[in-house]
């Protein structure tokens, strides 16, 4: 019934962005990027208002005003005046969530935003949509003076001189030394671990190599080409300013694509065709496993009973006591199943799990610790013994049922037993069935009777993924009707059996096999998380390099882009989460010589020092909305831990990537426009 | 003609290209790249040693045949090239250790930023730590070391943390052992980059002693180190299978090749039968290993072999004693290393190589604090950071005791120990050797030669650092100190200090002697480890421990009789061992009382489960209840039998006391003639057994059982003091 592999282990203390996020995420970019808008919206109008009357004519094609704009300028300011009131008057207000809804994720999950119907939100996005349509009017108008030849020819030209800059060569060939096999610069790897290790490896090259000429390249062409007057060429003519950096973001995107394109395809040939591997590793990386996963809850006797934290510092997982009596289990609930989990074709549904061990004993020489899992549908009601009880047995709602379903398991054993049914190799009880076997048949018609199911004893390690058949039947009887308001269609139930052991587990930690994917597939998806961070990195480099010089360029973009690996830091600090206080605090601590977790006395210094930390905040709250949000569009622990990446979540990446581009693009069409560069 | 300007010009241009030519010329002799005119190179080289002290007498070259070759030695030597010394100073990267193309690419790769990136990748692989993400943790930790690579701290304590914090995570003792495998091969990677420091060899040896030797997991960890240092071929589990079934005529070659390994898997894992053994490598087929599987099982590089060894051994000075017992290098042939190969002589090995950068010992002299230095050659010598001096000089032995005590364990005991793996077989099943035959398996280590072996090394060690001072060289030494104060501050005062003082510096030093000496003692705990080493190798100890293997392994079988048979020798031949050694006896460690007390415990409750105690003690018990009617039934009896079976214990282990033994010869001889002796002791007429008996419950050796000499019952007389007996019982109650 148990497998052991040493792979599945993804840690899933950040939601990945689905479809579902979508509402919530469109508000949060109509609030920041909306308040970037009105921002840069009240500077314009205020700059062109004022300078209405004296200016040329060319600086007034270039700098249009119109009445929409005002009007939408009015009505944003309109909407962030209410803002203003209800946030003084306390009203409407949006508490920000620090938790996710995954229960074992404590600080450190990230959340993804939910859409709010509170006033103050509205208002906040409101307000952000009319400086956006009024920022962008000007924007919108001028999209139709495109003309897409005239972009083909800049993109074409961009990409002819990247080639002749011979960069993108150079670093391919330096890609090529990655692709060597990692077993010869790193020695002496497990030898399962080695594809994984590859993929790690390839994928911080390919990141590498791929960004850094992307980016390189970005930065100084514009700057290069004002630099050596080679722009006029292109000025002079009637082209739209904006086509010129629409040209070179589509002709560097296209550079990119190539050579992404072309490390994949190789490294792809490399995973899949490479004959050094070793087979253990092959067997077990090359899968693209598709999870059907569960929401975790944890329960026991006592009514407020959540889970333990055992006091790690990764706050990830929450544990139940192990011990052959305990009440304490840990249940994953699935609201819908899928109807090829039910199909009768199908021999069993794979329930694969992983969980971490904190040990209080010792526990027994190479041995894992022992779990009892039990399976049931929305038909098979537990309840939990009553608190005065003292063994730990969950008991069925329905006594009948359960007599029912024990008389006949017993019937069925007895006569496995007596080998009358089962055929000539049947085991001497259902705990023993094996899936594709007469008696298998047995339990999967058992668990569509009754929507139960239980695994008595399954042997787990620390952190290796194992797993466990349950009958299709079961799910069938799942699916069968229709369950009551709030309760899930199937409930696993876990339960540590070893005394004296604590068992570790999280929302990501067991999910159920719908099925099984192509690697090769999953590895070209796996590609388009890193095309959309190089595509960030192009189009925040193109825009700045429309205003700033190239090394300025260079240097702010991989400031911001670096400083999205740290972005959990910079949460922490912009919510004022970070230990040891803000800044300004942490600097009165340092000179004080004073341990970061020691409490302030509240004094006059200490307010002083608490504006100026909020005020900083405010300001790194700002930061934070500008800097891309990398972790979304990395997929390689999906990859190499053989984990289908949801074609759903590229499709997200593909709007979230829009998102972030569309306020630059705005940004670089008004900075090009402004931009002195014919003589 | 030059009018007087340009002449002026002329003369200051020659001026200025006569000073750049006489200044460049003086450069060179003032760098030393011209030779000073006179001068003798070995002479100058000889002067900058005296200089820096630890000039070797016999090598000084011939003094300077006058004054003015003496004085152009003497500009010679403080030249540039020649007070640095290049060979000397060592400063130059390729002087520290072994280039490494990569990490010198990745550090110029940082471009300047080394640090920050240094602090980024810490970071990471903390976070990874945290979450369990091993190989990405080794993988990051492999990248901050290597960027700092003459950093020698990074690389001591992220092996720990692979070595201990990571292995200790995983449950499957082969990933465990994992990651030991690779704590140690990162340690030894940086070592190779850093050829002068005695802290990280020895951190080395410490990890391969430590994990084991005392870890949990011992018994599992060092069979997978054996397996480590067996070709593939040899242990490929394909080899000994045969159509489905075990072949025992290829098993049987691994066995008796291997005895070692197969009796620890067997006593002490309980892979009984061949099936199991072979289900055993078969699981563990991937350990890492010395050798190249793809290459037809050669010895891979040393980089990459495991076990790691030292690349040399040191060639010279004490080290080299140390390098002759411990001989293990990454060259060594497997049939060097063989079964009885264990992680303490890989242990063994790098300590021995990590004692070559150390100060020469006091040898023969007296103890000493760590010195600073001085005196020697402070650019071929170091002080390791820690432990301290003294401890880290006793490492060999110690690791050497540590393999002593795993052959005793392991029941190898001397050159008669055999061991029957189908002596305990049940079934056809559990045979290891075909029906009739009885093979026996041997091994050329033993503990008798370990312990023997552990005892010369503590010798030397203890004679070496003046850890040995005889009764007159103390006298001699309090003597000389008589009325100086025992002040730490006082004792380091210059001779001048001390004269104002009214000490002389020579009573002085003898009272730091003595203040060295008490503090040495027992932070080495030489005492114990050199009257244990001469105790254990004793013939009487090692007869001792065969006995009470055999009686424990008795009573694991169900072979009650037989076990207390052999508890009974055993304890004897222990006693006797104690009353020889009694050094070894009365430690202040305890730990031989604790042990006797034990194994006496051990006994006394086989024979509180034998029938007879049993029945008089139910008797007994229900004759004490119609005296005290309320006692609790089985607590009488159980006390009743406990005092019966300590007798009974007693009378079996003193009856085999050879003074027993020899007195009742004596009496039974001497009753022939002299009627005297039968009235005085009837028993002579019951035979020799009834005689014994009487000896020792009614006679002269009726004190044997507590005491051991006769006349003082004081505590300090007793086999074991009442002290020790509570705390023993104490632990055996609380396990």
């Amino acid at each position: 019934m148990t497998g052991l592999s040493l792979f599945g282990i993804l840690i899933l203390d950040r939601e990945p962005l689905a479809l579902q996020h979508l509402p919530g995420l469109m508000q949060v970019w109509l609030q920041d990027a909306g308040g970037f808008a009105a921002v840069g919206l009240l500077a314009y109008l205020i700059y062109t208002l004022t300078n209405s009357s004296d200016t040329s004519e060319s600086t007034k094609l270039r700098m249009p005003f119109s009445t929409f704009m005002l009007l939408m300028a009015v009505i944003s300011l309109i909407c962030y005046s209410a803002f203003l009131a209800l946030f003084i008057a306390g009203i409407g207000r949006e508490e920000v969530r620090m938790q996710s809804d995954v229960y074992g994720a404590e600080a450190l999950a990230y959340v993804p935003p939910a859409l709010s119907l509170k006033l103050q939100p509205l208002l906040l996005s409101a307000g952000g949509f009319f400086a956006l349509l009024g920022l962008g009017q000007p924007f919108v108008r001028d999209l139709f003076k495109l003309r897409f030849r005239r972009i083909y020819a800049i993109a074409k030209l961009s990409v002819k001189e990247a080639i002749r800059n011979r960069l993108f060569v150079v670093f391919l060939i330096f890609m090529g030394i990655f692709l060597f096999p990692v077993k010869w610069f790193l020695p002496n790897n497990k030898p399962e671990d080695e594809i994984r290790l590859t993929l790690d490896v390839t994928a911080f090259a390919s990141t590498l190599l791929l960004l850094v000429p992307a980016v390189i390249i970005s930065a100084f062409r514009i700057p290069d080409d004002i630099k050596q007057q080679t722009i006029y060429t292109i000025v002079t003519k009637p082209v739209e300013r904006f086509e010129i950096v629409l040209g070179r973001f589509l002709g560097f995107g296209t550079l990119i694509t190539i050579a992404l394109g072309l490390m994949t395809l190789i490294g792809w040939v490399y995973i899949t065709f490479g004959t050094t591997f070793d087979p253990k590793a092959i067997e077990e990386s090359q899968r693209a496993r598709v999870p059907l996963r569960g929401k975790i809850d944890f329960k026991s006797k006592k009514d407020d009973y959540t889970g333990v934290n055992v006091g790690r510092e990764f706050e990830y997982r929450k544990y139940i006591a192990g011990s052959p009596t305990t009440s304490e289990r840990a249940l994953w609930k699935f609201d819908s199943i899928p109807a090829n989990l039910a199909d009768s074709s199908r021999p069993d549904v794979p329930c694969e799990f992983t969980f971490d061990i904190f040990r209080l004993t010792k526990g027994e020489e190479n041995r894992g610790v022992d779990i009892n899992v039990r399976i049931v549908t929305w038909q098979c009601g537990q309840e939990p013994p009553p608190a005065d009880v003292r063994d730990g047995v969950w008991r069925w709602s329905d006594p009948v049922k359960q007599a029912a379903y024990d008389d006949k398991r017993a019937e069925i054993d007895e006569k496995l037993r007596k080998k009358e049914v089962g055929g000539p190799n049947a085991p001497p009880s259902l705990a023993y069935a094996k899936p594709e076997t007469e008696a298998w048949k047995l339990a999967d018609q058992l668990a569509e009777e009754f929507g139960f199911f239980e695994v008595g004893s399954v042997e787990v390690y620390d952190y290796h993924p194992a797993t466990i058949s349950i009958p299709p039947g079961l799910f069938r009887n799942a699916r069968n009707g229709t369950p009551p308001e709030g309760t899930p269609r199937v409930t696993v139930y876990v339960k540590c059996l070893s005394g004296g052991q604590m068992l570790g587990m999280a929302q990501g930690d067991l999910y159920l096999m719908e099925g099984e994917k192509s690697f090769s597939e999953n590895y070209f998806k796996n590609s388009f998380g890193l095309f959309c961070r190089a595509l960030i990195l192009v189009g925040i480099a193109v825009t700045l390099s429309t205003y700033l010089s190239g090394v300025i360029s260079l240097l702010a973009t991989l400031f911001l882009y670096i400083s999205a690996y740290f972005s959990d830091h910079l949460r922490d600090v912009a919510m004022g989460q970070s230990t040891g206080g803000g800044p300004f605090e942490s600097l009165t601590r340092l000179l004080q010589a004073q341990q970061p977790t020691a409490q302030l006395d509240q004094t006059a210094t200490k307010s002083t020092i608490d504006i100026f930390d909020r005020f900083y905040q405010w300001v790194f709250r700002r930061y934070e909305n500008i800097v891309p949000n990398i972790d979304a569009f990395s997929w390689t622990n999906y990859l190499k831990e053989g984990f289908n990446i949801n074609a759903e979540y590229l499709l997200v990446n593909a709007i979230i990537l829009l998102g972030y581009l569309l306020p630059w693009a705005l940004l670089s069409y008004y900075l090009i426009r402004n931009r002195e560069v014919a003589a | 003609m030059a009018n007087p300007f340009q002449k002026a010009v002329t003369r200051r241009k020659w001026l200025y290209f006569l000073l750049i030519i006489g200044l460049f010329t003086l450069s060179l002799f003032w760098r030393g790249k011209i030779q000073v005119p006179g001068s003798n190179e070995a002479r100058a080289i000889y002067l900058n040693q005296l200089r820096r002290g630890g000039t070797d007498e016999s090598a000084a070259p011939p003094p300077a045949p006058n004054a003015i070759a003496a004085a152009a030695d003497w500009l010679y030597s403080r030249t540039i090239e020649q007070q640095a010394g290049v060979e000397a100073l060592e400063l130059r990267e390729l002087e520290q250790g072994d280039p490494e193309i990569t990490s010198t690419a990745m550090r110029l790769g940082t471009l300047g930023s080394r640090g920050f990136v240094i602090t980024a990748l810490w970071k990471a692989a903390i976070e990874k730590f945290k979450r369990n993400e091993w190989h990405e943790f080794e993988f990051l930790v492999r990248t901050v070391t290597r960027l700092q690579p003459n950093f020698t701290t990074p690389w001591i304590y992220q092996s720990w943390n692979l070595s201990y914090n990571v292995s200790v995570e995983n449950d499957r003792l082969n990933d465990m052992y994992f990651y030991i495998t690779r704590g140690i091969e990162l340690l030894a990677e940086g070592e190779r980059m850093n050829r002068k420091s005695p802290d990280m060899r020895y951190q080395i040896g410490f990890y391969y002693q430590n994990k084991f030797s005392v870890s949990d997991k011992v018994r599992t960890l060092s069979s997978l180190f054996q397996l480590s240092n067996i070709p593939h071929g040899e242990r490929n589990p394909k080899l000994f299978r045969k159509e489905g079934q075990i072949d025992l005529a290829e098993f049987g070659e691994f066995a008796k090749k291997n005895p070692q390994l197969c009796r620890r898997l067997y006593d002490q894992l309980g892979y009984t039968r061949p099936e199991q053994i072979v289900q055993f490598l078969e699981d563990n087929q991937q350990v890492p290993s010395r050798f190249d599987k793809a290459r037809n099982d050669r010895l891979l590089p040393p980089e990459q072999q495991f076990p790691t060894l030292p690349i040399k051994l040191p060639e010279s000075g004490s080290a080299k004693a140390l390098a002759d017992r411990f001989r293990y290098t990454a060259m060594i042939s497997p049939s060097e290393t063989g079964d009885s190969f264990d992680a303490f002589l890989a242990a063994g090995s790098w300590y021995a190589y990590s004692m070559e950068p150390l100060p020469p010992t006091p040898a023969d002299q007296l103890p000493a604090y760590s010195p600073k230095l001085e005196g020697v050659d402070r650019f071929r010598y170091r002080i390791p950071k820690s432990p301290m001096l003294v401890i880290f000089r006793q490492a060999c032995p110690r690791v050497q005791t540590y393999r002593a005590e795993r052959h005793t364990k392991e029941g190898w005991f001397d050159a008669q120990t055999r061991w029957y793996p189908d002596a305990r077989a049940d079934s056809e099943a559990d045979r290891w050797f075909p029906a009739g035959s009885n093979v026996a398996l041997e091994t050329p280590s033993n503990s008798q030669i370990e312990w023997d072996r552990a005892y010369s090394l503590w010798s030397e060690h203890a004679r070496l650092n003046g850890l040995r001072l005889s009764p007159e060289q103390i006298a001699n030494l309090e003597r000389e100190a008589q009325g100086v104060p025992d002040d730490y501050n006082l004792l380091n005062m210059d001779e001048e200090q001390l004269k104002l003082r009214g000490f002389t510096k020579r009573a002085a030093d003898a009272r730091m002697t003595l203040r060295t000496y008490y503090q040495q003692l027992p932070v080495t705990n030489i005492e114990w480890f050199l009257a244990s080493s001469e105790a254990e190798r004793d013939p009487i100890m090692i007869d001792a421990r065969k006995k009470l293997l055999e009686a424990q392994q008795s009573d694991n079988a169900g072979n009650k009789i037989e076990a207390k048979r052999n508890y009974a020798e055993g304890i004897s031949l222990y006693r006797q061992a104690l009353r020889k050694y009694t050094s070894f006896h009365r430690n202040r460690q305890q730990k031989a009382e604790e042990d006797l007390y034990e194994i006496q415990a051990q006994l006394i409750r086989l024979l509180e489960l034998d029938p007879e105690v049993d029945s008089l003690a139910r008797k007994q018990g229900l004759a004490a209840r119609a005296v005290i009617p309320g006692a609790d039934e089985d607590t009488l009896r159980r006390t009743m039998a406990q005092t019966l079976a300590s007798r009974v214990a007693g009378i079996m282990v003193t009856s085999l006391d050879p003074r027993v033994q020899s007195r009742a010869e004596e009496l039974i001889r001497l009753a022939k003639t002299d009627p005297a002796i039968k009235e005085q002791y009837p028993a002579v007429e019951k035979g020799r057994e009834a005689l014994i008996e009487s000896l020792v419950t009614e006679k002269e050796y009726k004190y044997l059982w507590e005491y051991v000499t006769e006349g003082a019952e004081s505590d300090e007389n007793r086999w074991v003091t009442k002290d020790i007996e509570k705390a023993v019982e104490q632990r055996l109650k609380g396990s």
